[in-house]
């Protein structure tokens, strides 16, 4: 109890700072009472107001629900497969997207196409959906083999990262120069990159992935115990496993679409939470891990904006760099603890 | 009463009058259809679209720019001439293919009208959405030079900017320059080489369509290999047609020489070098497009193959004259001092490639 | 009720189990016993349909196993694998997980309920709170019969539940088994590898040597000639203040 009340306490006081310097930091400098005053009354500062509510806000809400999606889909693949290296990246769901962005700018030129009720899709965002779909397709055709064990399903998901990079390099190969530049850069992930429409999806998108963990929880909770125990105690091991899949390549997709690839936060922050909390079930894990991955991404992309301002950084170099370090101290400690 | 009356209604429309100039509408290169609000004081120009704002004389409203406008501007004659007017506006991005400027930065500077060079048409409108900002897009083609597309982004921007003179004019002085060549009784052939593509590259890498060679009327070694866009050919290709006439963009020369130096038996075997007949350019590509050294060089090029057409051409004189035209100065001594302008490349009697500065 | 007819499984061309026929009633204890690769471990995991029979027919209260799902066979048998990798889990959650069989989507107060009654009936509630991968090996397997039997099952298959532990706490499983064994009038089958145990907590006993049956029924029957034949070193029986004692 203690260490939750600690743990969302910090986590409080961190994202109000965050949210804090947000708005406080920009272009140009201005005074918290300014900003105060025109959050409230945007008469007061009609151009300060624009800035905040259409550029600022919306910024940072995209990274709280990019960064709390992916946490939660890598906590997800991370239980399913009971492998503290799964994640969208190393099963090759980021570069499956990566290589449908790919095929839409290079191939089909980065037109956009009109769906019913939606007007004006970007090809480049249904290539990356469809390219996640794809890959989690292959992943998930993988795990219905008999009998493949999650270390197998693991190297599947590696294989199908390196086959998908292989193809994108081959479009870049042939591609223009404009249209190379155009990839790559999609590759590095930018949350400046929608708008509100985007924003809702992927709240939605992970609140829909919130209610299937907290559904299925108790099955998640078992399945870690290995799965002769799992089977033992009745859980259908297999169905489990799929719908896993599917829902974490589709809050892979649906982010990743959007916004670029951005890396480590679906990796990072179910390892942190598993650190602090041991005893927590996993209906607590996936929450947490949610909200400390979109924290996280909200603090490296205000870093990604002000460390080189008024030039952006793209964020998934940032999340790459804190990342690492903050993944190499929490192995450390984890040899450490069990070296003790 | 009626005195009253007649002024009130000569001020309702005079003041719709003014209200119709007050905005106009244009349709820019990938068909979007912008509204602007005139007049046009503030402008920013990303994707370098500046190079259109500096030939149409419009600088002086650019009020914030991207750092890449700053660098290597000696390479590019429109930077080399807003070197002193730009360098203290703030900059509002890195610039770049396929890198997003400063939202924040451009939100306050409050500019009328972005302009921008880009494929990307939900780019263009995803910024014009979160800047509320018109944004409207031109360039110099799909992926090489276009003449309908230059004509049409100096019309439209001629138009927005209140230089519709300047426009017309350079329309009409590019098309000047292109009616300029003859065609020859027989059509000679000759191969490009060093085209710049995702960087510098070395002497495998081609165009299929070289405007240059498109324009003076000189047949492209590379087009029997497809019709048209970039290609990398086989060095055996190279030494199987054994062009008389090698040109090379200086760019990438660095490279062939560094290639020469563990490749040297390949380049004696071809017949330019040992004929003296390898040239060098002036950079057709620097980042993008530079339209000026382009037309430049096809002169020259022109000079070289066909010298009996055009005996009175000074390839020199000529490209300060488009210098001039395009920004005011006549640059190819400040291109010469920086890369060799114009140059012939030989073997010496060491067997070393030298290059040799013609003009 | 568990029973078997017949039962033969091969595997890639080996017989790894021949014609196993046994019969086991409620309140039972069977010790499943021989030496290794005897196919101790196979079998258990037949009759709790992990692995599928080559010929033969296996009853579970008197229905053939292929006619339940894996969910109504994990109400109806208590399972307990040999090795266990412990996981990050409250002791509390551990045992909760074996009401898993019969939640829905989230436990009930009466599963909390149950949960606590057999915590104290095997006195584990000292360990309330604690991390299971804090415990030591004998209290981890104390943690993992008690989830067992909050499964509430008729049934119970421990594999080699005492392999490592020390004798105080070997004797406390075995005693706790049996005790609940014969109040809930279960079906027990344990695989053990001391012999001495065996005799002393089962009541029938299964000797399997290269997959055959070499033995099954009451332990009373059960020769040191059989045995030393199966376990192939010479072992006598010798009874001990009324009570069945291996030696060898």
């Amino acid at each position: 109890m203690e260490v939750q009340i600690k743990f969302w306490t910090i986590l409080t006081f961190l994202a109000l700072f965050i949210v804090v310097l947000t708005l406080k930091l920009g272009y140009m400098e201005h005074s918290f009472s300014t900003i105060f005053q025109t959050l409230l009354n945007s008469d007061s500062n009609e151009s300060l107001s624009y800035l905040l509510w259409e550029l600022r806000i919306p910024r940072m809400l995209a990274a709280f629900a990019v960064g709390a999606i992916l946490a939660l889909s890598g906590a997800i693949l991370q239980s399913i497969l009971r492998n503290p290296l799964a994640s969208p990246f190393t099963l090759g769901l980021s570069q499956g997207a990566a290589f449908g962005a790919s095929f839409s700018i290079i191939v089909l030129g980065s037109a956009t196409i009109s769906i019913g009720f939606f007007q004006d899709i970007s090809l480049v965002v249904v290539g990356a959906f469809l390219g996640a779909i794809v890959s989690s397709l292959l992943v998930l055709g993988f795990s219905m083999i008999k009998n493949i064990s999650s270390e197998g399903l693991i190297l599947a998901g590696v294989a199908i990262a390196a086959f998908f990079n292989a193809a994108t390099m081959l479009l870049q190969y042939f591609s223009t120069d404009n249209q190379l530049a155009t990839a790559v850069f999609w590759t590095f992930g930018d949350l400046s990159k929608g708008k509100w429409t985007e924003i809702l999806l992927v709240f939605i998108f992970w609140l829909g992935g919130m209610i299937f963990v907290f559904i299925r929880g108790w099955d998640f909770n078992t399945i870690v115990w290995g799965e002769t125990h799992a089977k033992s105690l009745g859980v259908k091991i297999w169905s489990l496993r799929i719908y896993a899949l599917l829902v974490a390549s589709l809050l892979t997709a649906i982010a990743t679409a959007f916004f670029g690839i951005i890396g480590f936060v679906g990796l990072i922050a179910p390892h942190i939470i598993k650190l602090i909390f041991e005893n927590q079930k996993h209906h607590f894990i996936f929450f947490a891990s949610s909200i400390l991955g979109g924290i996280f991404l909200m603090a490296a992309d205000l870093l990604a904006k002000e460390i080189l301002s008024p030039i952006s950084v793209p964020v998934g170099i940032l999340t790459a760099f804190t990342g690492v370090p903050l993944f190499l101290f929490i192995l450390i400690r984890r040899v450490m603890r069990g070296r003790n | 009463m009626g005195k009253i009356k007649k002024i009130v209604l000569l001020c309702i429309v005079s003041i719709s009058l003014f209200a119709e100039e007050k905005s106009i509408v244009v349709k820019d290169i990938l068909d979007r259809k912008v509204t602007l609000n005139k007049p046009i004081k503030k402008v920013i120009a990303l994707g370098t679209s500046l190079s259109y704002v500096t030939y149409l004389n419009a600088v002086d409203t650019v009020i914030g720019i991207e750092s890449i406008e700053l660098k290597d501007v000696e390479k590019r004659t429109y930077t080399y001439v807003n070197k002193e007017k730009v360098k203290n506006l703030p900059i509002i991005g890195q610039g770049g293919k396929a890198k997003r400027p400063n939202l924040e930065a451009i939100i306050t500077l409050q500019p009328d009208v972005i302009f921008t060079i880009t494929q990307d048409k939900m780019e263009a409108d995803l910024l014009s959405k979160q800047l509320n900002i018109p944004v409207v897009v031109v360039g110099y083609g799909r992926n090489t030079i276009d003449f309908e597309t230059v004509n049409y982004s100096l019309k439209i921007m001629g138009k927005i900017l209140n230089r519709d003179e300047r426009a017309e004019e350079l329309i009409n002085y590019i098309l000047q320059l292109r009616n300029y060549f003859k065609k020859p009784t027989e059509i000679q052939n000759a191969y490009i080489g060093s085209v710049a593509y995702k960087g510098l590259q070395g002497i495998t890498s081609t165009q299929v369509d070289f405007m240059p060679f498109k324009l003076a009327n000189i047949g492209n070694e590379a087009s029997s290999i497809q019709k048209s866009g970039h290609v990398f050919i086989n060095k055996e290709f190279l030494l199987m047609k054994n062009p008389i006439n090698i040109f090379i963009d200086t760019a990438g020369w660095k490279l062939v020489m560094d290639d020469f130096k563990t490749n040297d038996e390949y380049y004696k075997k071809l017949k330019a070098f040992k004929n003296n007949t390898v040239y060098l350019l002036l950079s057709n590509t620097f980042y993008y497009i530079n339209i000026d050294q382009m037309l430049a060089n096809s002169f020259f090029i022109a000079k070289k193959i066909y010298p009996t057409l055009y005996p009175d051409l000074n390839p020199v004189e000529k490209a300060n004259e488009i210098f001039n035209k395009f920004v005011g100065e006549e640059l190819y001594d400040v291109i010469k001092n920086d890369t060799g302008g114009y140059q012939k490349v030989y073997l010496n009697d060491v067997n070393e490639l030298v290059t040799e500065g013609i003009f | 009720m568990v029973e078997t007819d017949s039962v033969n499984f091969i595997l890639k061309n080996k017989q790894i189990l021949k014609d196993i026929t046994i019969q086991a009633q409620n309140g039972e204890t069977i010790a499943i016993i021989g030496p290794n690769g005897a196919g101790k471990t196979t079998f258990l995991k037949m009759l709790r349909a992990f692995l599928s029979l080559t010929s033969g027919n296996i009853y579970i209260v008197n229905k053939l196993l292929e006619e339940y799902d894996n969910k109504e066979l994990s109400k109806l048998i208590a399972y307990l694998p040999q090795t266990t990798k412990a996981v990050a889990c409250s002791v509390e959650d551990c045992i909760l997980l074996g009401r898993k069989p019969h939640i829905k989507y989230f436990p009930s107060a009466e599963d909390y309920k149950k949960i606590h009654q057999i915590m104290e009936e095997l006195h584990l509630t000292k360990f309330q709170g604690k991390n299971v991968l804090n415990l030591s090996g004998g209290e981890l397997q104390k943690v993992l019969i008690a989830r067992s039997l909050v499964q509430e099952s008729n049934i119970l298959f421990l594999d080699e539940p005492i392999n490592h532990l020390d004798i105080k706490n070997q004797l406390e499983i075995m005693d706790v088994t049996k005790e609940m064994t014969l109040q809930r009038d279960l079906v027990t089958f344990i695989v053990l590898h001391d012999l001495n145990l065996a005799f002393k907590y089962a009541d029938k006993i299964l000797l399997l040597q290269n997959g055959h049956n070499k033995f099954y029924g009451n332990k009373e029957n059960l020769t040191e000639d059989i045995l030393s034949n199966s376990y192939g070193v010479k072992i006598n029986l010798i009874n001990f203040n009324g009570v069945q004692k291996v030696i060898y």
